[in-house]
């Protein structure tokens, strides 16, 4: 009476990435930062003042009803300094992720798609960018092409999509030799779509992990090329401008790094809490053993 | 002991896959030199043969050549007749159709793409020349696991929810489901439990029968003795006693 | 308090240190649950004596890797045990991960699956040889490695540990595994499937060596035959339970259903075909009711559905039982 049943194992795993990524403690916790974060930068600027208002008579005011994170050195409403500043540190840091994340995926992919010269050459493009000094590149680009917030978004994109490109082509050459991918190869399937539905959507998860994880450089490059002088003019309010203006009137201000530095903690650290919980579900050998 | 081969190089288009000659060495460290000299092998269609020998032994790189994912550096590789390397510049071979040759792996697990429902892996060949429903690949996926005694699993699951057994069963299915003429199987038991194990032996068997040619490879030489028809053992790149049941040497120092 | 079983007779090994009655190794009601909730171990009772080795037989989910790694102190620490395990007269249920560090290459030592994952790739195998005092504090070894090394069959030591592990092969790298393992002669030496990552034909040396430098050994091993050569008892496990032991001599098939099943389905070598067992094993998440085995058993009766033979007489069936 033996019973041919067998039984599959334990609990459902969810396809989706989104929710094995909600799933996850870290991941929760990172995700309902960076949405609390969002709503705050997107509309709170409605609800606060004019955040370039400068008002000389109340220079380095105290927190109070009026201004809860007090006033700069111009007299100007940290609280809707902070708010719009975000807006530029964060959102400008998401647009530079996004365009390096997509340049280096399209040329990676095709340098580890297509092989031969086209990936010798590509390469070669790869390291010579990744060899050189970004700060020296930004500078150059931003002196020929002029100060601005536009201007230093090109600089560091051209700066940094060689990485991803990179990481990119080293996975999708990987993917070659892969067990599933071999049996497709070997079925006849053809290279387009063995690219486009095995290594395609597994590049990008890895990619997205090391986007996420280098999103603190991109946000303190920015600051500190602003805090040159080199990106956000005055009176652009951005958190890494603002934290170097304060500088001179910490004693007397200490206030004054509140806006900004809770800024910078609570979005980098949901990014990063993204990016490690995304490195356990790309690879959940890792997450086992514990 | 040893039955006797019982396609006997017939079948109407003679071997499914023959090796002549095929040399394929390469460098592996500083001093190290692997890989496989002047193989020769034929099978027939609904044969096992088996290849046998320690780690590094050549009988993976054997494995490659027989399965035209790698080119010889010298010799020929034939798939039903025809050189599959010649005139070939690149490293695509010219097979008689598609599909001729499938893989089972060591690793079921990790076999079959995680991110996938098993459904779409065991019909993803049959999807090279025609466009199929995701219905029609579903009903066809629970049809062919059903064949094979997974009547009872989900075709909607993902591998890491089933057992080692169970995905290698499903590896064999996709293997299968484009109808290739030849199996190339390497190590299918060596990481299954040996009552699963059991099972995929009489899988492999239950295959042959049906006419599929299989070329198994496995460093245990007591699968090797119950499974396949005959056996090839490969000592340092070279076929040593083709043809013999191996003499049991169990007492080897080292 | 000294917890001695004197027989009445003493068995002698084939070739090896005569067993006597004195128990080395003694579970008593050991019951493992992990972090998650499943229960690896559901109630194991077992004993290894002086002089013999005892092979733990079973397949994934058995539990036979969990009860060595507790006979070692290397269970995850989500894990919960109750019962007793006793290494000569030392409970060692409980203890801390400091105590076991103290206590692992003196007491009990351990031959894991797989050596090159055991080795350091960038060090010799002398480091790795040295560790097992060195992590003692002693600057010297206890021993004469080299001599141990030669004995169990690696010609010219003192030369070939200056190699790293990639360039020995997976039989002779086990066996320098084995001496580190043994350097302070302990009571008793646990081996976690030492051959499975290893080629077939070389398992047969390598657990001769463990045989020849362990004093008592507990040799967990999926091989059915090779198990039985290498040792002198065997315990099945199934479903986180030892459901027979028999002595690796004894002639005939095993009693219990699943051991005969696992018999029939070890390939021979110029038999037919090995038998087939359908249907899987229970997990640890289950929670069984009556024999685990019943679902996949051809002599099941109405008794194996309500209630769990125990171990008696060697064997934890209903059916044998009633004989």
């Amino acid at each position: 009476m033996t019973t041919t049943q067998e039984r599959s194992r334990s609990k459902p795993e969810s396809r989706s990435v989104v929710v094995r990524l909600l799933r996850h403690g870290g991941g929760r916790v990172g995700v309902c930062l960076l949405v609390v974060v969002t709503v705050a930068l997107v509309v709170g600027p409605f609800f606060v003042g004019d955040p370039n208002d400068a008002d000389y008579t109340n220079e380095l005011a105290r927190p109070s009803w009026e201004h809860p994170l007090g006033t700069d050195l111009a007299g100007r409403d940290m609280l809707a300094r902070t708010l719009a500043g975000g807006r530029y540190s964060l959102g400008i840091a998401a647009l530079v992720s996004a365009a390096t994340l997509a340049a280096g995926l399209l040329l990676g992919l095709i340098a580890g798609l297509a092989g031969g010269w086209i990936d010798k050459f590509l390469s070669r493009v790869f390291d010579v960018l990744l060899g050189l000094p970004w700060l020296v590149v930004a500078l150059a680009i931003v002196g020929a092409l002029g100060p601005g917030l536009m201007n230093m978004v090109v600089a560091l994109t051209v700066i940094g999509w060689a990485f991803f490109a990179r990481l990119a082509r080293n996975e999708t050459i990987g993917a070659r030799d892969r067990p599933d991918v071999v049996a497709a190869r070997m079925a006849g399937v053809p290279v387009r779509r063995i690219a486009w539905t095995h290594v395609v959507p597994n590049v990008i998860l890895i990619l997205l992990v090391a986007v996420t994880a280098a999103f603190t450089e991109v946000v303190l490059a920015l600051a500190g090329l602003s805090f040159l002088g080199l990106g956000a003019q005055p009176p652009t309010p951005e958190w890494g401008r603002m934290l170097a203006e304060t500088r001179g009137s910490l004693t007397i201000a200490p206030w004054l790094v509140i806006g900004p530095g809770v800024g910078l903690c609570l979005g980098i650290a949901g990014m990063l809490l993204v990016s490690d919980a995304l490195r356990d579900v790309a690879d959940p050998s890792r997450h086992k053993g514990r | 002991m040893r039955k006797p081969s019982r396609h006997d190089h017939a079948g109407p288009d003679g071997p499914v896959v023959r090796t002549i000659g095929a040399t394929r060495v390469y460098q592996v460290g500083p001093h190290g030199v692997r890989g496989v000299c002047d193989f020769d092998l034929s099978v027939a269609p609904g044969e096992i043969v088996g290849l046998s020998g320690r780690s590094g032994s050549g009988k993976s790189t054997a494995l490659r050549l027989v399965s035209a994912i790698e080119r010889p550096d010298s010799g020929r590789v034939e798939f039903g007749g025809r050189d599959v390397w010649a005139g070939v510049r690149g490293s695509s071979p010219q097979l008689p159709r598609t599909g001729y040759v499938m893989p089972v792996f060591q690793d079921p697990t990790s076999s079959l793409d995680p991110r996938w429902a098993i459904y779409r892996s065991v019909t993803e060949p049959m999807t090279v020349h025609r466009r199929l429903a995701r219905a029609e690949r579903v009903a066809a996926a629970r049809t062919m696991l059903a064949g094979v005694g997974l009547e009872h699993v989900d075709v909607h699951a993902l591998p890491s929810q089933l057992s080692g057994g169970q995905c290698q069963r499903v590896a064999i299915v996709r293997a299968l489901s484009g109808g290739p003429a030849l199996l190339v199987a390497d190590e299918p038991t060596a990481s299954l439990d040996v009552t699963s194990a059991a099972g995929i032996m009489h899988l492999l068997r239950r295959t042959a029968d049906a006419g599929t040619a299989i070329v198994v490879v496995s460093h245990d030489q007591r699968v090797l003795e119950t499974l396949a028809d005959r056996i090839l053992r490969l000592e340092d790149g070279l076929v040593v006693q083709p043809d013999q049941p191996d003499q049991p040497d169990r007492l080897l120092s080292n | 308090m000294k917890l001695r079983r004197r027989t009445t007779s003493n068995r002698e090994a084939a070739d090896g240190p005569r067993i006597d009655a004195e128990s080395v190794l003694s579970i008593r009601g050991l019951r493992i649950t992990y972090g998650n909730g499943g229960m690896a171990l559901r109630g194991v009772d077992l004993e290894v004596r002086s002089g013999e080795c005892v092979a733990l037989v079973g397949e994934s989910g058995s539990g036979k890797t969990t009860l060595a790694r507790a006979v070692v102190g290397l269970l995850p620490r989500s894990a919960r045990a109750r019962g007793s395990v006793r290494l000569g007269e030392r409970e060692m249920l409980g203890l801390s991960d400091r105590e076991w560090r103290k206590l692992r290459g003196r007491t009990v030592g351990f031959v894991s699956q797989d050596p090159f994952a055991a080795c350091d790739p960038l060090r010799s195998v002398g480091h790795h040889v040295e560790e097992s005092w060195r992590v003692h504090g002693d600057r010297r070894p206890p021993a004469n490695h080299l001599d141990r090394l030669a004995e169990l069959g690696i010609p010219h030591p003192k030369e070939m540990l200056r190699d790293r592990p990639h360039q020995w092969s997976g039989g002779m790298l086990q066996r320098a595994t084995t001496v580190a393992a043994s350097m302070y002669d302990p009571p008793l030496l646990v081996a976690d499937e030492p051959t499975s990552a290893l080629d077939a034909e070389l398992a047969d040396g390598v657990l001769t060596s463990l045989r020849r430098a362990g004093r008592s050994v507990l040799l967990v091993c999926h091989d059915l035959d090779l198990a039985a050569k290498h040792s002198d008892r065997i315990a099945v496990m199934y479903a986180g339970r030892i459901v027979e032991e028999r002595d690796s001599s004894q002639p005939g098939q095993p009693r219990h259903p699943y051991s005969r099943a696992l018999l029939a389905a070890t390939p021979s070598g110029g038999g037919g075909l090995p038998r087939e067992l359908p249907g899987t094993a229970p997990g640890p998440l289950e929670v069984l009711q009556g024999c685990a085995f019943a679902g996949r058993c051809t002599h099941a009766g109405d008794l194996c559905t309500i209630s769990t033979p125990m171990l008696v007489d060697d064997v934890a069936c209903h059916m044998e039982h009633s004989r």
